[in-house]
């Protein structure tokens, strides 16, 4: 139960602890700056203490349920938890792949990272196809290309191509 | 209304008309396309508008707007998956039709009272806006200040836990506050100095709203029946509009009640669209909604398109958005250095009213392109999500980048996508973070000018329009809470 709730408010707490160390660093600013941060971050702490306890409760609540119905919840998270964690998978791998876009465009330039990003991004959604797998991201190259560095005039990384 | 009339002259132009052509098209394809919606056109373009006119920007925004709002009906009748949540009673009646074979009947009902509900909410938007934005005209530093604490209350209200939209919407103001203050002091950049400026919109609006939604489509394993739609042709198409106008009695009072309730932040046009549905099934017990009957599919869709003038009025009037594509909007109206909040309305009324002039000439557009688009649905709706995911996704990537040309914006839409993605995981609604991001600065100048103004912070509480707006952010809080405490006791 405890990790069930511990999941539950991770991201709260997260929220919370960015918020502690920005009004933390108001501090040292005068009260006029920092007047609206404080009035907030007062605000935002007693609700994240509220959603905690309410929190508690209520997954207190699911838990006493799911003992229950043990056996037949049991079967059923089975298939459900392999389908979540394929799922999550997927979104997983996307956000790292864009991840790794950011922090390569810079070096490679835009033609090869959008390129390569493209592939692994179709690859992810299920297309196996040599000729989509190749034609499909220069085609996306081109066109956006053609659409923010000819078109809109946008300086695009070029990196070691030049281009 | 010189201006409104004087709009005309200019959106008659032939650089209007295209932008009008080309974003209500794009609203309908994305609207049309399942797991897409109209608001991810807007945030796909909003880099675009950085580099246009205020008035063809909000021209074109405005024209992805209203076809992504037919363009949700068109998979709603034909594959029973509505295209945003505007549409999920169109469903009930809708999609029993397509399975008699008549969806080019259905379509054609859904896009004459889309374009009915449209013009009547653009009537209201010409009438009303400007009365209600003289009453702005009085709003001083308190009731500014107010404002923002009644946006952020009212978009928390409607949500399933009003604490935690509270609290995602209290977030946005402290993400809002990054950068330089009014003061001159920097806060919260850890000394990166691409957030002197704050926290740039482009990626805040593409990473919060559209990235999440894009992942979340990539996740999902839909897939498509277009077995039933054989029978959609232009004569079928126009015979449903026609249909509209024999109901003109329910065509008006639906259309009045989604006004209504677009005016309320954060209501939009999903409620509309819902309470519309089960008024006319109130009133007309004789008709068996939910079976495939005409009253149904016009209940519901002539509400959620006349919301749109609701939901605009209060966005100019009070510069609150209340959903995702008007919070883009007012995104993409920041981005042309026009200022949030109240005085929105009095500062650009000429552009505003200009746009308003575009927005009825939209539903001509949107009448003419949607009849053509719905004989050709079976073919859009059937397109992969495996190839529509790089595109979308690059285009948020580079579009990101194009504002201000540093990679460090793209990397902070990346991580406000995660951030996304998470909160829709945990129902903590974005709108309100959003918001929140978008008048956080400017909740942050009026409380000082307050304190420059005043002697304390409780004499604002003298003004009336404080006390008002006050006392609706308390009820829109406290009421939901009262009701879901009742809920579980009697449940209990």
């Amino acid at each position: 139960m405890i990790k069930a709730y511990l999941k539950k408010m991770v991201l709260s707490t997260v929220v919370m602890a960015w918020s502690t160390m920005y009004y933390i660093e108001c501090l040292g600013y005068s009260l006029k700056s920092r007047r609206l941060i404080q009035m907030v971050y007062f605000m935002m702490l007693g609700l994240y203490i509220i959603n905690g306890i309410t929190d508690y409760i209520e997954t207190k609540k699911e838990w006493s349920k799911k003992a229950d119905s043990k056996d037949s919840a049991k079967s059923e998270k089975t298939s459900s938890d392999i389908l979540a964690m394929l799922k999550e998978n997927k979104a997983v791998l996307l956000f790292a792949t864009l991840i790794l876009y950011v922090l390569g465009l810079d070096f490679l330039g835009f033609i090869i990272t959008t390129f390569i990003c493209c592939v692994i991004i179709l690859l992810v959604m299920g297309e196996r196809r040599i000729p989509m797998l190749i034609g499909m991201p220069i085609g996306l190259v081109v066109i956006l290309f053609l659409i923010f560095k000819v078109g809109l005039n946008v300086p695009l990384p070029t990196g070691i191509l030049g281009v | 209304m010189e201006y409104f009339l004087l709009g005309f002259k200019t959106i008659f132009s032939g650089m209007y008309l295209l932008y009008m052509f080309a974003g209500v098209s794009l609203g309908l394809i994305l609207g049309a396309l399942p797991g897409l919606t109209g608001s991810l056109g807007i945030a796909l373009m909003l880099p675009f508008t950085y580099h246009m006119e205020p008035l063809t920007a909000l021209v074109f925004l405005l024209s992805i707007y209203t076809g992504g709002l037919f363009g949700g009906a068109i998979t709603a009748i034909v594959i029973n998956t509505p295209g945003s949540s505007a549409n999920l009673v169109t469903m009930l009646d809708g999609y029993p039709m397509t399975r008699r074979g008549e969806a080019g009947r259905a379509l054609g009902l859904a896009l004459g009272a889309s374009f009915c509900g449209g013009v009547i909410g653009c009537v209201f938007l010409t009438l009303a806006t400007e009365t209600m934005a003289n009453v702005s005209l009085k709003f001083g530093p308190g009731e500014m200040f107010m404002v923002v604490f009644f946006g952020l209350t009212a978009v928390g209200s409607l949500a399933k836990n009003p604490l935690k939209s509270i609290f995602a919407g209290l977030f946005g103001v402290m993400l809002g506050t990054i950068g330089m203050a009014s003061t001159g002091t920097i806060r919260g950049t850890y000394g990166m100095v691409p957030l002197m400026d704050g926290v740039p919109m482009i990626p805040a609006l593409i990473g919060f709203l559209a990235l999440p939604e894009i992942i979340t489509l990539a996740s999902s394993n839909q897939t498509v029946d277009v077995s039933n739609t054989s029978n959609i042709g232009i004569k079928a198409i126009v015979r449903g509009i026609k249909e509209v106008f024999l109901h003109p009695i329910q065509v008006v009072l639906t259309s009045i009640l989604g006004v209504v309730v677009g005016i309320i932040p954060a209501a939009g046009a999903s409620v509309a669209s819902v309470l519309s549905y089960n008024l006319s099934k109130q009133a007309m017990k004789d008709k068996e909604f939910g079976t495939g009957i005409p009253e149904g599919i016009i209940g519901a869709e002539t509400a959620n398109n006349a919301s749109e003038g609701g939901a605009l009025s209060t966005l100019f009037v009070l510069g609150i958005p209340g959903s995702n594509s008007t919070a883009m909007l007012l995104g993409a109206l920041v981005l042309q250095g026009w200022s949030p909040g109240p005085k929105l309305f009095i500062d650009h009324k000429d552009v505003i009213y200009q746009a308003f002039s575009s927005l009825f000439v939209q539903q001509f557009v949107m009448l003419l392109l949607a009849a053509i688009l719905c004989a050709f649905a079976t073919y859009i709706i059937k397109v992969p999500n495996k190839y529509l995911v790089p595109f979308v996704i690059m285009f948020t990537l580079v579009g990101s980048f194009s504002n201000r040309y540093l990679t460090f914006d793209m990397g902070l839409m990346v991580l406000f996508g995660i951030l996304g993605l998470l909160m829709r995981k945990a129902d903590f609604p974005i709108m309100p973070l959003i918001l929140g991001i978008l008048l956080g600065g400017n909740a942050d100048s009026e409380l000082l000018r307050i304190h420059q103004s005043y002697d304390s912070f409780f004499e604002i509480f003298q003004s009336p329009i404080v006390i008002v707006l006050a006392a609706i952010s308390v009820f829109s809080i406290v009421a939901p809470l009262v009701s879901h405490w009742r809920k579980e006791k009697a449940e209990n």
